[in-house]
């Protein structure tokens, strides 16, 4: 059953200092952007009752992406579709793309962001796991002042995120890779659009001129009750050559490390199967854009 | 109406002008602009709202159902619950029947309350307040386990006791299994289909209102006049106390083929406070109502000879089809085997199992779909053991006459459509040079091709009729008692009465699907439509021609085979006496006594021949045998469906067909969880329904014209045909991908990761 829309208030603060003032209220209003989690929830009846702060109506949030210092900026309200059409995220963060759409639906794009995308803290979300890959932080603000907080260290257990509830997320910093980053985007879904997957995986990996693995990320969504960066198995290949032994290797660590969820739209084995295939696939890639490569 | 049947005996056209060629939609631009009106769309002044409350278990006594709080609602006109209602009941084909609302709910989503309010949201919050007791009761879903219990009745269209199938026999099968000794091979397997919804965009809606002592019914239905005797016989009322408007329906798929629970409802409630009452089911209810696909599990055995031939066929199989025997006439998957090869022996146990899951309905193709899938794999399993190419195996086993009814196919001697499709398919898919196209690939994908094949009545038949009045300006009023549910149907019969008229399709104006304005008419289902209303339509156009070429015989004092009707003139062509004479349709009418010309038409029966429309889908697929995902590279169909009255609605229907079949194959399954018998996926978030990016990368569409005189337009059905062989064909080319045999749907990526890994461990 649809919600009782007289059971919810909106507050519209005008100021970014309004919206964290709001925020420092008990129980503290929850926070609504593109609305494209919420308004789920709203229609089917299970959204809980009570304020929410639209995000829409303070100026500071509303700025284009940015690069400063070899970093992308988004801001609060920055959707699917910004990234999607900004040329200098498809040439240097192509992830971000890929993921973007992946999201939902066009519409779904448009109204969507990344910011709701971090703090709604969904195991299967599409955009998380290539910010995570890519070392992003995310800029967490509140009438005490503003931190900023490695997405990577973001995430506890389901739904357990680092924000406090009177904390507002106002920006996500995203370092450029280096060019010769060898990057992977694999989303395993019931079908090829519009569908929430069933394993995920975002990859970045830099190799030394001795093509040794200088640095690796391996980040998993729909596996674990959290987006996941697989730090072991990480930890197994980074100094090592991408050869066969490190593979085999890299694969058995992954299967120990990983303890993946059984639900609806798929179970536990098919999980960990794909994700090893995955990770064998990303390892044996040459070409940067192999995720590109894949898609249907 | 009551003209004398001549609709076979009009020559077949010769040349056409309007009929073959691909006309737009005549509605196209109101349904791409929003303007074309559905149910759900009705608003009436005062009308009130009604919606049911659903048993939360899946078996279960209902102790108490306590309405205090629910009444307090502002705006609630009335619950109803199951007593107040229970002599109402709602009937399947063979006339069993449901109560509208359960005191025992046997499914879960089961009808237990109704309620009408004010508003909907009004209903909504009523119907959430009630508190039910339940005292819950033990439940069965699976099929299997209802059949060994004896819990089952036969399923189609013989009715048994509980505890026999129906049989379907002709030969002596077991006989022919066990005696054939060395010269027989036999092949058994045991294939698996999922229960489906039919997921039409607009959900079962009416609204309805009660003036003047008479009904006036808007529903989304693919037959007024079927929804107007079943809502009579549960009102109670005379048929004529009714009038049944059918809007655009939205899809029906076998879905809306008569009335609702909910239409009761409506009508009920519009009386009781003589008001209109709008009662349309949500997306989630519509995955809980008694519609559906059932569930299906069959087992083949089939034996063949040295030969390639078939020698016999052994099918038992069990259908999940509810709780009550209503409905169980869609629990059979037989009719195809029994009728596409020549196979002398044949022995079918439909079983329909009592389960506790909604009743199920016709959905597109009936029991096609699901025994393609078993027999159209077994054909393809068996090619391959005897060494023969599967198209060959196929056409080797063709029949020369009906197998079944053993009359004579309505088509010229020596020609059959199975036979031109398979090999006009053979053709455009390149068949012969892509078997032996490489299957491994160095990214480690596979491919693989597939092909299976199809049969279906579609012949239609009476009753059906048509009225068509042609004005003094040459536009004409076509009046139909057709449904059109997404097929083009009202853009088909306008061109079949441009034809006859000679004026533009443009120019016609169709009226269809109202009980009061049309006559009566079957409901558009076994893709009959065209085939039963099109011959209607065509002898009404007949009989304006008639009288229009003999007022322009008047008019040019000329005999009447000197007449010609063309883009909206009567033509009398040149000859060596006389030049061209050439006068305006519309001035003959306007100037005729009567201002105005009528024709009528009927559908007369049909020849007693097999009347059969056929069809083949070839397949190419890429495996990822790493995450399981398969893609569909290039499907080609082909369908003979006799003459094809509009290219591009015939290209749609191959089209939307393939794709639903896709759905069938790769996705779509109610999943219910087997502990509590609640469904898991009541959502088209969690039930998916492939999109345009699970579409092939391309269609290749063709069609094959066998000539077919059982009706004066010679044209067949093509509604359901092409959803039948995508699963079996996708199924068989998966096969030839990576070598595993496919024995459940949907073939999700789980499920072939997991036979994938059965294959690696046999090996």
């Amino acid at each position: 059953m649809r919600s009782y829309l007289a059971e919810f208030s909106v507050i519209s603060p005008r100021s970014l200092d309004e919206a964290l003032w709001a925020l420092k209220q008990r129980p503290a209003p929850a926070p609504i952007a593109g609305g494209t989690d919420l308004m789920v929830l709203l229609n089917a009846g299970q959204l809980p009752p009570g304020a929410y702060l639209n995000l829409h109506s303070i100026p500071e949030l509303r700025r284009p992406i940015e690069f400063v210092n070899g970093e992308a900026c988004f801001g609060a309200l920055t959707t699917y579709a910004d990234a999607r059409r900004h040329p200098e995220i498809r040439k240097r963060l192509p992830m971000l793309c890929l993921a973007a759409r992946e999201i939902g639906a066009l519409q779904i794009q448009s109204r969507g962001t990344w910011a709701g995308n971090i703090v709604n803290a969904s195991p299967a979300a599409d955009g998380v796991p290539a910010l995570m890959a890519y070392d992003a932080a995310v800029e967490l603000s509140s009438a005490s002042g503003v931190r900023s907080v490695a997405l990577a260290d973001f995430y506890s257990g389901y739904k357990q995120t680092a924000r406090r509830p009177d904390e507002l997320v106002t920006a996500i910093r995203i370092p450029v890779p280096e060019k010769e980053a060898v990057q992977y985007y694999r989303k395993v879904g019931t079908r090829k659009f519009q569908a929430i997957s069933k394993v995920l995986l975002a990859g970045i990996m830099v190799l030394g001129k001795d093509r040794r693995i200088k640095k690796i990320r391996l980040v998993y969504a729909s596996v674990m009750p959290y987006t996941y960066r697989a730090r072991a198995v990480e930890a197994v290949l980074e100094g090592r050559v991408p050869d066969g032994a490190a593979i085999k290797a890299a694969v058995a660590a992954l299967r120990s490390e990983l303890k993946p969820i059984d639900d609806v739209r798929s179970t536990a084995a098919y999980r960990l199967r794909v994700a090893c295939n995955l990770l064998e696939e990303f390892l044996s890639a040459s070409s940067p854009s192999r995720g590109e490569a894949r898609r249907g | 109406m009551g003209k004398p049947d001549k609709t076979t005996s009009l020559p077949a056209w010769s040349a056409t002008r309007v009929v073959g060629r691909p006309v737009p939609r005549i509605d196209a631009r109101q349904k791409v602009r929003g303007d074309a009106v559905y149910t759900a769309d009705v608003q009436l002044p005062n009308m009130a709202h009604a919606r049911f409350l659903r048993s939360e278990r899946t078996h279960a006594k209902i102790v108490s159902i306590d309405t205090a709080a629910a009444s307090a609602v502002p705006g609630v006109l009335a619950i109803v619950k199951p007593d107040e209602w229970k002599d109402v009941l709602l009937k399947d084909n063979l006339g069993r029947g449901i109560p509208i609302l359960a005191d025992e709910p046997k499914y879960a989503g089961e009808e237990i309350v109704a309620v009408c309010a004010e508003t909907e949201d009004a209903a909504r919050e009523a119907a959430a307040k009630i508190r039910v007791v339940y005292d819950d009761l033990p439940h069965v879903i699976d099929p299997e386990e209802a059949h060994q219990a004896g819990q089952f009745v036969g399923g189609g269209w013989r009715k048994t006791r509980l505890g026999e199938p129906a049989v379907y026999q002709r030969g002596d099968a077991r006989r022919a299994l066990t005696s054939g000794g060395r010269s027989v091979r036999i092949f058994e397997r045991t294939y698996r289909t999922a229960p489906m919804t039919h997921c039409s965009i607009e959900p079962h809606a009416a609204v309805a209102s009660f003036e003047n002592g008479r009904w006036t019914v808007w529903e989304s239905t693919q037959g007024v006049f079927a929804v107007r005797e079943s809502l009579a016989e549960m009102l109670g009322a005379s048929i004529n106390d009714i009038r049944v408007i059918g809007t655009y329906p939205g899809g029906g798929f076998g879905g809306k083929v008569s009335a609702g629970k909910y239409t009761f409802g409506a009508a009920y409630f519009s009386k009781k406070f003589a008001r209109p009452v709008r009662f349309v089911q949500d997306r989630n209810e519509e995955f809980v109502s008694p519609y559906g696909r059932p569930a299906s599990v069959q087992t083949l055995k089939v034996g063949v000879n040295t030969a390639g031939k078939l020698v016999a066929i052994e099918q038992k199989g069990i259908h999940a089809i509810g709780p009550y025997e209503f409905g169980a006439e869609w629990g059979h998957a037989e009719d195809l085997l029994t009728e596409i090869y020549e196979c002398p022996n044949v022995h079918a146990e439909s079983i329909a199992a009592l389960t506790n899951v909604p009743p199920p309905c016709a959905m597109r193709a009936p029991g096609y779909a699901q025994g393609a899938f078993a027999l159209e794999q077994m054909m393809d399993e068996i090619a391959a053991a005897l060494g023969m190419d599967p198209v060959e195996f196929r056409l080797k086993n063709i029949p020369d006459r009906d197998p079944d009814s053993k009359r004579p196919f309505a088509s010229p001697k020596g020609r059959h459509g199975l036979r031109e499709c398979l090999a006009a398919g053979a053709k455009n898919f390149n068949w012969e040079k892509r078997k032996r196209d490489r299957k491994t690939h160095e990214d480690g994908s596979k491919t693989g091709i597939g092909v299976a094949a199809t049969i279906w009545g579609g012949g239609g038949g009476p009753p059906a009729a048509a009225l068509l009045r042609v004005h003094a300006d040459a536009t004409a009023d076509l009046f139909t008692g057709a449904a059109d549910i997404g097929t083009g149907i009202r853009t088909a019969l306008a061109q079949i009465a441009a034809e006859e008229l000679g004026i533009a399709v443009e120019r016609i104006r169709v009226t269809n699907a109202d009980t009061d304005l049309t006559s009566y008419t079957l409901p558009s289902y076994g893709s009959l439509t065209l085939a039963s209303s099109g011959p209607a339509v065509r002898q009404a156009a007949h009989d304006c021609r008639t009288q229009i070429i003999s007022l322009a015989a008047q008019a040019l004092q000329t005999t009447e085979d000197q007449i010609a009707l063309v883009d909206g003139y009567a033509v009398r062509a040149a000859t060596e006496e006389q030049p061209e004479w050439i006068t305006p349709i519309a001035k003959l009418i306007s100037q005729s006594p009567a201002r105005e010309i009528v024709g009528n038409g009927e559908r007369g029966p049909n020849p007693k021949l097999a009347l059969k429309a056929y069809g083949v889908q070839f397949v190419a697929v890429t495996v990822d045998p790493e995450s399981g995902e398969v893609r569909v590279d290039e499907l080609v169909a082909v369908n003979d469906s006799g003459r094809v009255i509009n290219r591009m609605a015939f290209d749609s229907q191959l089209i939307g067909g393939a794709t639903m079949g896709l759905g069938m194959a790769f996705l779509e399954e109610r999943s219910y969880d087997p502990a509590s018998g609640k469904l898991l996926n009541a959502n088209l978030a969690d039930y998916k329904l492939p999109t345009i990016f699970d579409q092939p990368r391309e269609f290749k569409l063709d069609r094959v014209e066998v000539p077919y005189d059982a009706n004066s337009i010679g044209a067949k059905g093509l509604g359901e045909p092409p959803v039948i062989p995508t699963a079996p064909a996708v199924a068989n080319a998966v096969f030839d991908a990576v070598g595993a045999r496919i024995e459940r749907l949907p073939i999700s990526r789980k499920r072939l990761i997991d036979s994938l890994m059965k294959e690696q461990a046999k090996k």
